[in-house]
């Protein structure tokens, strides 16, 4: 597309090859972070700090990672998900991961 | 335009200069004259004697050991020095007394060519805690111990040269945007933070005026009759006026590198930016009259999602106000202080996924407008808390400020999206045809040229823009990671940090 002289370039969804999974909020200590899009949040033994750095649902009893190419180990036996579907779990207005607003 | 610096230039030295330059953007040095001012030497020496030496540079040539600027004749006056240091191969930014006596060291910033630098030469009261910063306190500095207190540029000894030192040595071979001499009292390291990010076009406020003394006015001379000028009245070379080419403007002072254009995503998921407690007006927003103009889009329109969130703790101590995206429709959303009400007003436009929207929210007294791509109008009065009008928070500064989130003491609302443009003016309120013009038919400013200063494009007034996010700062750097700063434009400070989400090149066209 081109306004005047200069060229913008089309973006490419970023987000098709990410997956996702949910994880246990009490496990967040064997996560290596290092694997995964969000970075550890500063006091993994504060949910304040957990929820500021990582999406957590409203039991806080899990919470969402994801990850490019191949699956880290230490998530081995989570079911994983695509950007589609994990957006289908948070929408979900009658799911866990949804939060009402009035307006 | 550069004016160049050549043995013919119009710029001379001294008292007696010939008529003033046109205005400039910055000074060009080709590496074969400099210039040299014996009127103006200020006492930058003794014990106890603070002062910061500030340049924004535009450097060409790496190879050659060059001073940027000096003061002092000789290594005996213990003059200062600003330069680059080819150091074999691997070339530094050095600070120190003389070019054979870099005391200060260098920093660990590898200068390229075609890029400008904010530097800045400090000395603490102490006399001992020299420090050689660039672009900006706390990305790359060293800090020790010159020991330079009997460094001088009196009325004795004084010098003061600009792209090279006394008697035409060690020329410089590059471009100076800004030189700034800050002297004792304000030894003010952290107030030049600003230069992390320069241009910008006012100083931050600790800084008298009467201490602070540009070398470079764009529109005087090199003369010492003229190179005093205050903060508050003067104009930086690199933001002034309107005859201002611009052509020059320094890009490229950052540590990360810059493209054209660009814009923040999130996923839906987990990705925001947060306004941190660095970003930090001197007035609190929202207690007063403000604007905000935020351009985004939507990859689902028929998701709920916050575009914009401001204020509103647990027991709403603060008030609320936030930008919604609801039913396919855009909304704006208040909470008075205090209140439990909601007071939403929605735009009649239907939004279509994956396309551009500029939002336009002013708020005067107990009154709300707002533009959605300028010709979409809502307008709604306060009636002091009623559930049927709208009413107004009160503090936005404290607690939660997120793009692309709701509260981060809750669940949900993240944007499915982009973002590219925020920007807060307090104190001002946006009119319909400013609108119209931000909105600019859909076409995107020229932020090409303009991205580090163009509340221009935005207002013929930028004094009250109090914040303005171009949000690209990390194309090019580390995407998608917690703690990638989102940079201000408008004053010292960063803003906010993303919280995982990419950094586009996809922008309004």
């Amino acid at each position: 597309m081109v306004h005047g002289q200069r060229t913008y370039q089309v973006n490419i969804m970023a987000y098709n090859n990410l997956t996702y999974v949910i994880y246990p909020v009490a496990d967040i200590g064997n996560i290596n972070f290092d694997c995964f899009r969000q970075n550890a949040p500063e006091d993994i033994t504060d949910l304040d700090s957990i929820k500021t750095a990582l999406r957590v649902d409203n039991n806080d009893a899990n919470f969402i990672l994801k990850y490019e190419g191949a699956k880290p180990r230490c998530i081995y036996g989570t079911t994983v998900y695509n950007h589609k579907t994990i957006l289908g779990i948070v929408n979900d207005q009658n799911g866990d991961w949804w939060t009402d607003v009035e307006i | 335009m550069p004016v160049l610096c050549t043995a013919t230039s119009i710029i001379s030295t001294g008292a007696g200069a010939t008529a003033s330059p046109a205005l400039f953007d910055s000074l060009v040095f080709d590496g074969t004259s400099m210039l040299t001012n014996t009127e103006y030497h200020p006492e930058i020496s003794g014990t106890g004697q603070q002062y910061t030496i500030a340049l924004l540079v535009k450097v060409n040539d790496v190879s050659n050991l060059q001073c940027i600027a000096s003061f002092g004749r000789t290594t005996s006056d213990q003059y200062r020095t600003v330069g680059i240091d080819p150091n074999g191969g691997d070339p530094r930014f050095f600070g120190g007394s003389g070019v054979t006596h870099r005391l200060l060291g260098s920093t660990s910033v590898v200068p390229e060519v075609g890029k400008w630098y904010g530097i800045t030469l400090t000395m603490d009261s102490a006399g001992s805690g020299q420090s050689l910063q660039v672009n900006g306190s706390g990305l790359h500095s060293v800090v020790v111990d010159g020991n330079l207190t009997n460094a001088r540029s009196d009325s004795t000894n004084g010098i003061c040269t600009l792209g090279g030192r006394y008697g035409n040595n060690d020329l410089f071979t590059g471009e100076v945007g800004m030189f700034l001499v800050i002297v004792d009292p304000h030894y003010l390291s952290a107030d030049l933070k600003w230069l992390q990010n320069a241009p910008y076009s006012t100083l931050p406020s600790p800084v008298r005026t009467d201490t602070v003394i540009n070398l470079l006015d764009q529109d005087r001379e090199w003369n010492a009759a003229n190179i005093l000028d205050s903060v508050n009245s003067h104009i930086f070379p690199v933001t002034s006026g309107v005859t201002n080419s611009n052509d020059t403007i320094p890009d490229g002072g950052y540590s990360i590198g810059w493209v054209n254009d660009g814009s923040w995503e999130g996923d839906g998921v987990d990705d925001y930016i947060k306004l941190i407690d660095q970003y930090n007006p001197t007035t609190e927003i929202g207690t007063g009259d403000f604007s905000v103009v935020i351009r985004f889009k939507s990859n689902d329109v028929t998701l709920t999602q916050r575009v914009l969130t401001w204020g509103e703790d647990s027991s709403n101590t603060q008030g609320f106000f936030g930008i919604l995206v609801k039913g396919s429709k855009l909304g704006l959303s208040f909470r008075r202080q205090g209140t439990y009400n909601y007071d939403h007003v929605d735009f009649a436009t239907t939004l279509v996924n994956d396309t551009w929207y500029t939002v336009v929210v002013s708020r005067t007294g107990v009154t709300i407008d707002g533009w959605l791509n300028a010709t979409d109008h809502v307008d709604e009065t306060d009636n002091q808390g009623d559930d049927s009008g709208l009413s107004f928070a009160t503090d936005f500064n404290a607690d939660d400020h997120n793009l692309g989130r709701h509260r981060t003491s809750l669940n949900g609302l993240f944007l499915n999206g982009h973002i590219c443009q925020y920007a807060i003016f307090n104190n001002r309120v946006l009119t319909a045809d400013e609108a119209e013009v931000i909105h600019g038919g859909g076409v995107p400013h020229d932020l090409t040229t303009s991205r580090t200063y163009n509340s221009k494009t935005y207002t013929p007034d930028p004094s009250t823009l109090d914040l303005y996010a171009l949000l690209n700062a990390g194309i090019e750097g580390n995407v998608s990671r917690t703690g990638l700063l989102v940079n201000r434009v408008s004053s010292s400070n960063l803003i906010g940090v993303n919280i995982g989400g990419t950094w586009s090149t996809d922008v309004p066209s």
